[in-house]
């Protein structure tokens, strides 16, 4: 009892005349237990909560949940865009009269022989028949077919498609087109290649420009092999495309360029003179 | 009854063309095998036909085929025909003179994507002059064929299942 009392007066002594000293001597030894206590409290209290308060509270979570979720639908939506778009920039920005329209291989037909696909643009998105599909690493092929909202590719790897091409470093002409024999292989050929050309093994070869459907400078692929045809001697070139044409899964259409189905001015010059001279012998 | 049944059963079956033709176009989904990819609406309409009167089968071979040819491109009416031919008479067979079982199956399947595809590379390939004509049926619609006849049992044992408990 005595005891008791003693360390009482004690510690009023102390804390009266150091009152700080003191507070920290007895919030060191309280603080824990008011924390908890607090924190029990708190906890208590939404225990205490009627159900219909908490089932709101679950509702609104709920709602902003959903929302919450479909925010984060459209934020990868436009981030897929918005890579796929970054893809097309360097060229938007080469040639800042291209028209470029990114769009999604939908569909691969079993009995489609050359590696033709769908994609998910049609002409209410403004694409027309003969409009150039490229990607990133390369032109891709040509629009064959088109509806409202779909329109068929025709790769480079059929034979159907040919393509006015100039090797980059001789500017030596021929046409690209594609072959059954070298398709299954993403190989096209190079034909109409002049007796007297000096193409290598590594050049690049691009599109020339020339028949206003490709625009001109649009990379196709390297040369992997020189050789002549087998029916008619003539120089050929085996084309590796930059482009993976049999997996490919998302392309862009060039929907308009500067001089889209124009005659190049060499072409136009060459017509012209040809005229004129007929017009003088007459 | 009997014709809601049947009403039933021929809604069935649409769902399962359109969703067969859906999943046969998407980009590397179903595995190539030896340069080949395998026509799944096909062998669905030929046992279809194995199961149900004349007309029907007529109706759904057409249906068949204009999908056939939807999802090629380019020419409509060429799959369409055989199918409509080929499914009509495969029924009338299957009424009258033969028993529907897995191998009559097996052998139509075959005999019919065999006739049909041969004719597609007649007319699309030949007849276009595009050269290497041995060495492109073998690699691209030989491996077809067989992978499309390969498929033909499960096509077989689901529609015989429809036909069968979606009935009277």
């Amino acid at each position: 009892m005595l005891g008791a009392i003693s360390v009482l007066l004690i510690l009023v002594i102390v804390t009266a005349g150091n009152s700080s000293f003191g507070t920290y001597i007895v919030n060191l030894f309280t603080m824990p237990m008011q924390k908890a206590t607090v924190n029990a409290v708190d906890s208590a209290k939404d225990t205490q909560k009627s159900a219909d308060e908490l089932q709101e509270e679950v509702n609104s979570l709920e709602a902003e949940n959903r929302k919450l979720r479909d925010m984060l639908v459209d934020y990868y939506d436009i981030k897929g865009q918005n890579e796929q778009l970054k893809k097309y920039y360097n060229l938007k920005e080469e040639n800042p009269d291209y028209d470029i329209l990114p769009a999604t291989v939908i569909r691969r037909d079993p009995n489609e022989n050359f590696y033709g696909f769908y994609i998910d643009k049609g002409t209410i998105d403004g694409v027309e028949l003969h409009d150039p599909v490229v990607t990133e690493n390369g032109l891709v092929g040509m629009v064959c077919e088109v509806d409202a909202t779909t329109c068929k590719v025709r790769t480079i790897l059929s034979p159907d498609i040919q393509v006015g091409v100039l090797n980059s470093r001789t500017s030596d002409s021929g046409i690209v087109t594609g072959s059954s024999k070298y398709s299954d292989d993403n190989l096209s050929l190079m034909t109409k290649i002049p007796a007297q050309h000096t193409m290598q093994e590594g050049d690049i070869i691009v599109t020339s420009g020339l028949g206003g459907i490709f625009p001109e400078k649009i990379r196709i692929g390297e040369i992997k092999e020189i050789k002549l045809d087998e029916y008619d001697s003539q120089p050929m070139a085996i084309i590796k495309p930059y482009e993976n044409i049999q997996e490919v899964s998302l392309v862009a259409i060039i929907t308009n360029y500067l001089g889209k189905g124009t005659i190049s001015k060499s072409e136009s010059s060459k017509e012209s003179s040809k005229q004129e001279s007929t017009a003088s012998k007459q | 009854m009997e014709r809601r049944f049947r009403i039933f059963r021929y809604i069935i079956y649409s769902t399962e063309l359109l969703v067969l033709f859906v999943i046969q176009g998407i980009p590397n989904f179903i595995p190539e095998l030896f340069g080949g990819k395998p026509s799944l609406i096909i062998p669905v309409v030929l046992t279809i036909s194995m199961f149900e009167p004349k007309l029907t089968a007529l109706w759904f071979g057409l249906a068949g085929g204009l999908l056939t040819d939807i999802s090629n491109g380019g020419v409509i009416g060429f799959f369409a025909i055989i199918m409509t031919l080929c499914c009509y008479f495969i029924s009338y067979l299957t009424s009258e003179l033969i028993r529907t079982r897995l191998s009559v199956a097996m052998a139509i399947s075959f005999i019919v994507v065999a006739m049909a595809l041969s004719l597609h590379f007649l007319f699309f390939y030949v007849m276009c002059g595009y050269g290497n004509n041995g060495y492109f049926f073998v690699s691209h619609y030989l491996s077809r064929i067989l992978y499309t006849v390969a498929l033909t049992p499960i096509a077989y044992y689901v529609n015989r299942v429809l036909a069968l408990r979606v009935s009277l």
